[in-house]
């Protein structure tokens, strides 16, 4: 008799032989052609889903067929495996997050065995073990000698009762996920890298990735880096020695400016008012919006403001102009404050209508009329009530009003970028730790090399108040590298996203104690030829492996400047499904039917079908 | 008189808005019937288990095996395009390998010992030819489909397009039969790596595919040799004559004067004039 497809026998059989033989194995072939085929790593979350199929599928069948052309494949496998959910899931069940993590790995690691992925687990990579983590300390000293990475303050979300950072995804409708406390803006000391020093580079080269990235993601990076020009333009504060410096990309309107907007963290208001009659109210309101949550503050329709009783000169027009703290005005972006032109832009003109300011059209449409009662004219056009600037073109009166403020000393050009530097402090356990050493005498001092790593303690209580790491003492407390007194460890760890910023580096050289990877194994297997994942890491994950790469290559540790050749950003897995109403409405009864006549009825259903 | 529907809702804590696969459940309704209503009705949405609309990677290799899961994945959509998973989708990848297998399996004896040269394939019946080319066009399109953005689902379903051939075969050369076999597992490797090593044995090969060059197209099986070209006379089709693929005007409307059924229709009469398209029609006006 012949034998049956049994598909279970066979798998099994298989499975066990690859792994004997090693036949997936993988080494560096000098003068073979090579190619690097990478799936996006996972979170070790508890068990793959179908969407992971999806994704190693599709590298799967690109390594095993281009290994029957003769290529020397790489196809790695690993977990990203620092964050969050193992760290909720110690507080809500006591689970140490390193067992919960190795726990998933193990499990998962044996869903991907069953599916039959080509992959040379002798490179697997796991984020949370030291052997890695340890190299993510090593470039974070090499940025911090660098000046790539600093220390500044940073707006987080606070939660009084449990005193402690929250991350945004832990703010619900502004409220702590733990304790339902309204969550509060704080200031904390924080960890930058200078991501802004790459901006340029970054936009540049994405021209180099036309045709290979899909053009949506190039579009989402270019928009996410912003970059923008136009003009710095000082306005003179009336009665002060200050000025109020602005950014502006539409120079070719500052004749219509009728107010100015500050943002309520901007630092002069708070001196101006000082003991004047508007000092209780702007502070009142300056205190309310800065308590609201970073999300909060994303989200507000309604444009709110408060009069300083200050003024501030329009360099160009001598006119005074009233000073506003607007809610609508961000703290970090540009200068924190602009010239308002309610004529041309939406939000000045809601402003304006709301408290009562004049609106000044400055700017034409070429081909129509336009009713500025409605609403503000946006877009470019022919200059009027300009001075002498009157009849250009808005592109033409951008560069002449640019050099005249240049001329006369008002401003000058600026390019500006969207783009911010990224803030890869964490105040929670389950990271990388962050290599500094604070003393009283020789101020914040990096660890050195050969102290690497410094240790994530296993010894922790995980309770969701505070950040774990500061109350473990032995970890806390330290000897500085230089002085030898009694110092302080930075409690902070590293943003998941460093992680993943360079993981497939490592895997061209998994093993290395010596150094991050070797450049003459990396020269070889670099770039990664196909990169496949899903477009949700459009911006943030592609674009900080982009900038690592930069930096990497920048002090001699890779010869790419760009990490991945090719990008296939893969579909969703979807699944049809209905709801009990809508059922019901397909048989065409409601909710008062009795159970057997519905079952009646949904087996009739089948025999109509038949 | 029973429970009405909105009190057995409230007793198992459902609404409305749920899933009505959790009410299948409860009351034990055969899933068949749900499958084909979400097929009909059903929204499309991303998995989510909130939604219970996920389908457990873990199940679906217990059920239909790893091979299926991932031959099913690949062939659905385009790799960048998003796709509804569905049972019936499922099961047809299922068996399409069931297919691969039995026909290989049936034909193991015709072929088992049996070794191929090229020069073995010169002078081949037509049908031998065909099925010949088929294969080669198959090798051809699998290849550029997956040189060309990765499009498994456009190679995949050639591949199945072959196995259909393979199967309305009727002279089972077994030279030929081997060839086609040998390719066909080959190129089945990258998608369903496990099936494909394991006929790679029965048909008495050595190692894992995954070791052995993937397939080239031959190119002299791709030129067509010969052609099938309808001769109708005043209009209607009146018989089929082979010949050669590159044959010549009169070479054609020698050939058809020699067939049976056109001499049933141009005997004794005069040929006004003849008007062919080459390697498509001869038509011949008769008075
Ligand atoms: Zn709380
Ligand atoms: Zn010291």
């Amino acid at each position: 008799m012949k034998r049956q497809y049994d598909f279970k026998d066979i798998e099994e059989k298989y499975l066990k032989e690859w792994e004997e033989k090693e036949i997936f194995k993988t080494k560096e072939i000098k003068g073979k052609d090579k190619f690097y085929v990478l799936e996006m790593f996972p979170y070790p979350s508890g068990k793959i889903h179908m969407g992971h199929v999806r994704n190693y599928a599709i590298g799967d069948a690109v390594n095993r067929y281009l290994r029957m052309k003769g290529k020397n494949t790489l196809h790695p496998m690993g977990w990203d495996a620092f964050g969050m959910p193992a760290e909720n899931a110690a507080i809500k069940s006591g689970i140490h997050p390193a067992k919960w993590t190795y726990d998933n790995i193990a499990y998962m690691k044996n869903e991907l065995k069953r599916l039959g992925f080509s992959y040379d687990w002798s490179r697997e990579v796991t984020t949370c073990d030291p052997e890695y983590y340890r190299w993510n300390q090593w470039i974070f000293l090499k940025m911090y000698e660098r000046g790539i990475a600093y220390r500044k303050t940073a707006v987080v979300n606070w939660c009084p009762f449990d005193q402690t950072v929250l991350a945004n995804e832990q703010v619900i409708d502004g409220r702590c996920w733990r304790c339902d406390t309204e969550v509060v803006q704080r200031e904390i000391p924080s960890w930058f890298l200078r991501i802004t020093d790459y901006a340029e580079v970054l936009l540049e080269d994405l021209e180099k990735l036309e045709g290979k990235w899909p053009s949506s993601v190039i579009t989402m990076q270019k928009n996410w880096i912003g970059k923008s020009t136009g003009a710095t333009i000082k306005f003179p504060i009336d009665g002060s020695t200050q000025v109020l410096e602005v950014f502006t990309t539409r120079p070719d309107t500052v004749f219509g400016v009728t107010f100015m907007a500050v943002a309520p963290e901007h630092p002069l208001i708070p001196e101006l008012v000082k003991g004047s009659d508007y000092e209780d109210e702007v502070i009142g309101f300056i205190n309310r919006i800065k308590s609201l949550s970073t999300r909060e503050r994303g989200i507000v329709e309604e444009k709110e403001g408060v009069f300083t009783g200050l003024y501030a000169i329009n360099p160009l027009t001598k006119e005074k102009v009233p000073i506003y703290v607007a809610n609508y005005i961000l703290w970090g972006y540009g200068t924190g404050a602009i010239m308002a032109v309610p004529a041309h832009d939406q939000r000045d003109w809601e402003f304006a209508k709301k408290y009562g300011l004049p609106i000044k059209p400055v700017i034409k449409p070429v081909d129509r009329e336009w009713d500025f009662e409605k609403g503000a004219y946006e877009e470019e056009g022919i200059l009027i009530n300009s001075d002498g600037f009157d009849g250009l073109s808005s592109k033409e009166a951008k560069e002449k009003i640019t050099e005249f403020i240049e001329e006369k000393g008002y401003g000058y050009k600026t390019i500006n970028f969207r783009l911010r530097d990224w803030n890869i402090s964490r105040q929670r356990y389950w990271g990388t730790p962050i290599p500094i050493i604070y003393c009283s005498e020789c101020g914040t001092v990096p660890v050195p090399e050969e102290d690497l790593p410094v240790l994530l303690p296993e010894n922790v209580e995980i309770t969701g108040m505070g950040n774990p790491l500061e109350k473990v003492e032995e970890f806390m407390k330290t000897t500085c590298p230089k002085c030898g007194k009694e110092a302080r460890r930075e409690t902070d760890t590293m943003d998941t996203f460093f992680d993943s910023s360079w993981y497939f580096l490592r895997y061209c050289d998994a093993h290395n104690d010596k150094e991050p990877f070797s450049k003459e194994k990396v020269d070889y297997w670099m770039p990664v030829d196909l990169y496949i994942g899903g477009i949700e890491h459009a911006v943030l994950h592609l674009l900080y492996a982009r900038f690592f790469t930069k930096f990497l290559h920048e002090i001699g540790l890779v010869s790419i400047s760009e990490p991945f050749e090719r990008l296939l950003t893969q579909g969703m897995v979807l699944k049809k499904w209905i709801s009990i109403g809508k059922l019901l409405e397909i048989l065409g009864i409601d909710e008062n039917v009795d159970i057997d006549e519905l079952r009646r009825k949904i087996e009739e259903l089948e025999i109509v079908k038949k | 008189m029973g429970k009405t529907l909105k009190e057995f809702l409230e007793e198992n804590h459902l609404t409305l808005n749920d899933n009505a696969k959790l009410l299948f459940d409860k009351l034990g309704l055969p899933k068949d019937i749900l499958s084909k209503l979400e097929e009909e009705y059903g929204k499309s949405d991303k998995m989510s288990k909130s939604k219970h609309n996920t389908v457990d990677p873990d199940e679906m290799i217990e059920k239909y095996g790893a091979d299926t899961v991932r031959l099913y994945i690949l062939f659905a959509a385009p790799p960048e395009n998003n796709f509804d998973w569905t049972d019936a989708g499922v099961e047809g990848a299922h068996r399409f390998l069931k297919r691969v297998w039995n026909i290989i399996l049936e034909n193991l004896e015709l072929i088992k010992d049996v070794e191929y040269t090229k020069e073995d394939f010169k002078n081949l019946s037509e049908e031998d030819q065909k099925i010949r080319r088929k294969l080669h066009q198959t090798i051809k399109k699998v290849n550029d489909d997956i040189m060309r953005n990765y499009q498994f689902n456009t190679a995949i379903a050639s591949i199945m397009e072959l196995v259909n051939e393979l199967y309305s075969y009727k002279n089972k050369s077994p030279k030929i039969l081997k060839e086609a076999f040998e390719n066909l597992i080959l190129m089945l490797s990258p998608f369903t790596p496990f099936i494909a090593d394991e006929l790679w044995r029965l048909i008495g090969k050595e190692g894992y595919t995954i070791q052995y060059p993937f397939p080239e197209p031959d190119e002299e099986a791709l030129i067509e040799k010969t052609k099938e070209i309808p001769v109708q006379i005043n209009g209607k089709v009146r018989a089929k004559i082979t010949v050669p693929a590159d044959a010549s005007e009169e070479e054609v409307i020698e050939t058809a004067l020699k067939n049976e059924s056109v001499k049933k229709w141009t005997d004794g009469k005069q040929i006004v004039k003849t008007i062919f398209i080459k390697g498509k029609i001869l038509n011949i006006v008769v008075k």
